[in-house]
């Protein structure tokens, strides 16, 4: 008698487990994903610790931890919905793209498995390695329950809002898969779509309520239950506090529900489309644009590319010349594709007269210097890897070209792009200077001062995005060239350098204090000394402590403006200016020691990253068989 | 890890595997004549080692090819030899230069075709040898006449204009050979350069070789295609789990075995008494009845081709046709190889 099966058979599931657990990097990803989240767990309670033992009494003391749990349980579970919004696009990215890529899902196809089974299977092979790592912070959670203060519902709703977020961000990251051809695509556009849909209802106020959304606003920022068709049908039910977070998940559910099949229309659909690259597309699509601009123009060429053969820096030719990124032709179209809007908003905010403009175009300063850092992260750490995975690198390492010269000429290669990218930041900078400037007195002393002031931030802002974008490039080159393909070089590029630019953000959680020192800085009770040294020892450890610099050295020097103004005093008096100006030149200092030292490391590991001996030195140089080959020939 | 000083590690094992048809080597350096020395050479990927203690000498001049089934450490020998393998125990010369501590120089006299070739998508096939030439450092006066060179050569001077991506496998292969060339090297090391290329690219590329044997090249060879190396070399190594099993020019290696010579026949008279009387001949093995031929084993190391044909016309066989088997490969290397992959 044939006894039914219990489960049903999961061989997809069970192979992709099975790969998992034989590679040792899921148990590095793992430990390092546990001891990252429970540093900031353990940062979080001892800030909340000192924070209650700061509020309270002397006689209060002793009281002051009871139900401690309640405000920190909210915060935690908030870094763990933090932890999934990042991890779980990328782990689901490459779920199909994989087998895409490796010509095998053709074969899943034949098999007796279904669109379904390959599209759950998939999934669960991706939510199951989440899970775990969410698995690993339950001690801290039941840790922080029994520090009181924290309800059963709390607990539970936490547990099925956190797995509702998993779903819903696992199901993005598969749909990418199913639509694109390469993991690197999929990958970015997993990213852009969740950041979409967080922005959709986050910022738009779709009604959307993702879980992460409904957390912060029950929890987190104890906002009232806001009216709606959800919230009337809920109160209109009268049900359990319980049942109320399941019931407000539907949404979500739907959503998820939706991107799934989507995801199993498509996976037939694109399952063989050619790869084609993203950025060839969007330049294809520029191209056209342009032509048919250039048609109405009369065909003006402003920029025309040069058919060259390479002279000495082949590799540095070819970055040039021939990439997408290296073209000038191209990059002019990305230039004018960026640089137009910017030079908009820039306009706009310089006109509005607005008290806001001036934060406006802070942020979009920085989401300009988000954009170059991942443009040159990406590009930078795929220098190598694209080599390895077309095949094409054995070939040029068989070559004289020693591997320093490889590693530099690819770099010099993506000087244009760096030009490029660095462009808006200049007309970013230029309109910050024309917006804080008093060109009108420009013929007093004073007026010369401020002027040379500006252009001192104006230099010195250009220049930390210059050693900047270098820094990223060759920490990113040194990263990504070990990397067996595209996609894991970008994967650990992306992840080192957002890990650090949100460490760098995170650092910034001492905003309050700075705000304080500025609210106090006219009682002249501060000393500024000591606080310039904590703000540098602070920037010395953030990926944008030179632009922050900069940007602390323009508000000091127009609030030394704005003082002489009020008081009639000249430049000079006080020692602030002078500290943000030294505070300025160490950063700038630093960021460019410290691309220097990237260089010098990658460069002395160049052997290793591309594994192969490094060329022995030899006092007749490059040689070359002078002979004339074609007279032996013949 | 070097290393020189740990050549001889694996005394036992390399002493066992030299034995394989290597003469006795005493001197680790190249001489004038040796273009390729391997010395006790051992490749290890983590635990597993891919190459153990190959040794063999290949003078200038030689077209040597190496043989073995998948995995057998052919493509790890390749590497060492391209400058391309950083860890390795052992000695390898390349015209006497050591690869590990003079890999400039060593990539200045030797040229290495990969047994796959990406493609740069983004060069036409003039660029994609002007980058290769910049690569190897040929003088900015030179290139122009030595790429035009190596594409009449290669007879791709008709595709120099055209995209890379654009060219057939064929074309693509012998675009390869045409940067190897570029640099002049004395030395060519080429992976599985006929892999899956059609019968017509197939019969080019020896057609290629051939002309670069008459050039004097010194040629290290891996091919699946059997056949097409008995025709091309002068000497073979057959390989199996990293070990050189066998090395040495063809007639040694069929001597040494013993294998046979196939040789078909077409008779007017074909019958049974004339069978048993070819049967009957000295260093007949076996003789088997085709469809349109006979098909004789022979020992050659006993009878002669010319004793054989004459045997046959002795013993009143109506030839119309004698057709000795060029090589029997196969049935060497089946016999020195036992199938074994890693």
């Amino acid at each position: 008698m044939k006894i039914p099966r219990l489960f049903p058979e999961l061989p997809l599931l069970w192979r992709e487990l099975t790969e998992l657990s034989a590679r040792r990097r899921t148990y590095v990803v793992r430990s390092v994903g546990a001891m990252i989240i429970l540093s900031l767990v353990l940062l979080l309670l001892e800030m909340s610790v000192a924070a209650e033992l700061t509020r309270a009494s002397a006689e209060q003391l002793q009281l002051a931890l009871i139900g401690i749990g309640g405000r920190l349980f909210p915060q935690i579970v908030l870094l763990l919905f933090i932890a999934v919004d990042l991890i779980m696009p990328a782990l689901t990215c490459g779920a199909i793209t994989i087998e895409k890529e490796r010509n095998t899902l053709g074969t899943l196809f034949v098999t007796r498995l279904n669109p379904w089974n390959i599209v759950l299977e998939k999934l669960g092979s991706r939510l199951i390695p989440m899970l775990t790592l969410l698995l690993l912070t339950f001690p801290i959670l039941a840790f922080v329950y029994s520090l009181g203060g924290v309800s059963t519902e709390d607990l539970f709703s936490a547990v099925w809002l956190l797995l509702w977020e998993c779903l819903l961000f696992a199901s993005i990251g598969l749909l990418c898969s199913a639509w694109y051809s390469t993991t690197v695509a999929a990958f970015v556009a997993a990213y852009v779509l969740s950041g979409f849909v967080v922005f959709l209802t986050l910022l738009m106020g779709v009604p959307l309520p993702i879980p992460s959304h409904q957390w912060i606003n029950r929890r987190v920022a104890m906002m009232p239950e806001e009216s709606g068709f959800l919230q009337d049908l809920l109160d209109n039910l009268n049900v359990g506090p319980l049942a109320t977070v399941v019931l407000e998940t539907v949404p979500v559910m739907l959503v998820a529900a939706f991107f799934l099949f989507l995801t199993r229309m498509l996976l037939f659909r694109r399952a063989f489309v050619g790869h084609s690259s993203l950025m060839l597309r969007v330049f294809r699509r520029l191209d056209f644009f342009f032509q048919r601009l250039n048609d109405r123009t009369g065909g003006v060429m402003i920029v025309a590319d040069r058919e060259s053969f390479p002279e000495d820096d082949p590799v540095a030719w070819r970055e040039r010349e021939k990439k997408s990124l290296g073209r000038a032709r191209y990059l002019f179209r990305v230039l004018l594709l960026i640089e137009f809007p910017v030079m908009y908003a820039c306009v706009t905010f310089m006109f509005s007269g607005e008290a806001q403009s001036g934060i406006g175009i802070l942020w979009l300063l920085y989401l300009i210097w988000g954009v170059t850092i991942l443009m040159v992260a990406v590009k930078a750490s795929t220098l190598i890897s694209t080599e390895r995975t077309r095949e094409t690198l054995d070939a040029l390492l068989s070559t004289a070209i020693t591997n320093r010269e490889l590693l530099n000429q690819k770099i010099l290669g993506m000087r244009r792009l760096i030009m490029v990218m660095a462009t808006p930041l200049f007309s970013i900078h230029l309109t910050l200077v024309l917006m804080y400037g008093n060109f009108a007195s420009i013929i007093s002393l004073a007026g010369m001062m401020e002027v040379g002031l500006l252009l001192l931030y104006f230099s010195a802002a250009l220049f930390a995005s210059w050693n900047l974008c270098h820094l990223v490039a060759w920490l990113c080159l040194l990263l990504g060239s070990r990397a067996k393909s595209q996609a894991k070089s970008v994967l650990l590029a992306v992840m080192v350098v957002g890990g650090w630019a949100v460490l760098s953000v995170t650092v910034l959680n001492t905003v309050d204090d700075e705000r304080q020192v500025w609210r106090r800085r006219d009682s002249q009770n501060v000393d500024y000394l000591d606080v310039q040294l904590e703000r540098t020892a602070r920037r010395l450890f953030r990926i944008d402590g030179a632009v922050d610099a900069a940007q602390q050295f323009l508000s000091v020097a127009s609030y030394e403006r704005y003082r002489q103004f009020q008081t009639g005093s000249s430049y000079g008096q006080g020692n602030q200016l002078l500290l943000e100006i030294l505070a300025l030149a160490l950063m700038c200092g630093w960021h460019w020691g410290m691309s220097r030292v990237a260089r010098w490391f990658t460069l002395r590991r160049s052997a290793h990253l591309l594994d192969r001996a490094e060329s022995e030195n030899r006092s007749d140089g490059a040689l070359y068989a002078t002979r004339k080959w074609a007279g032996e020939a013949s | 890890m070097n290393d020189q000083q740990d050549a001889g590690a694996e005394p036992a094992e390399a002493d066992e595997v030299s034995a394989g048809g290597s003469p006795a080597f005493g001197d680790s350096r190249g001489t004038a004549e040796t273009a390729v020395r391997l010395r006790n050479l051992w490749v290890s990927y983590g635990k597993f080692d891919a190459v153990k203690g190959i040794s063999l000498d290949i003078p200038k001049g030689e077209v040597f090819g190496f043989i073995g089934p998948n995995g057998a450490g052919k493509s790890s020998t390749f590497r060492v030899l391209a400058t391309l393998q950083r860890k390795y125990r052992g000695t390898a010369l390349v015209c006497g230069l050591d690869v590990l501590r003079q890999p400039g120089r060593v990539r200045d006299v030797m040229g290495f075709v990969p047994d796959f070739f990406g493609v740069y998508e983004d060069l036409t096939s003039l660029e994609y040898l002007h980058f290769f030439a910049a690569a190897y450092r040929v003088p900015t006066k030179q290139r122009k006449a030595v790429i035009d060179d190596v594409l009449t050569l290669t007879d791709m001077a008709h595709k120099a204009g055209s995209p890379v991506d654009s060219l057939s496998r064929g074309m693509k292969q012998r675009l390869a050979m045409a940067r190897v060339l570029l640099h002049d090297p004395q030395v060519l090391l080429l992976d599985e350069p006929s892999s899956g290329l059609d019968p017509r690219a197939r019969i080019e590329m020896r057609e290629l070789l051939n002309a670069l044997k008459e050039m004097g090249k010194t040629i290290l060879i891996s091919s699946h295609i059997l056949s097409e190396l008995g025709q091309l070399c002068t000497r073979i190594g057959i390989v199996e789990l990293g070990q050189l099993v066998a090395e040495g020019s063809l007639n040694e290696i069929y001597r040494r075995l013993q294998v046979m010579r196939l040789i078909h026949i077409r008779v007017d008279n074909p019958c049974g008494e004339l069978e048993q009387r070819v049967r009957g001949i000295p260093g007949v093995a076996a003789l088997e009845t085709q469809v349109d031929r006979w098909a004789i084993s022979l020992h050659e190391d006993q009878t002669s081709l010319g004793d054989l044909h004459a045997g046959l016309v002795e013993a009143g066989a109506r030839l119309t046709m004698f057709q000795p088997e060029a090589m029997d490969m196969e049935t060497a290397f089946m016999k020195l190889t036992e199938g074994r992959t890693t």
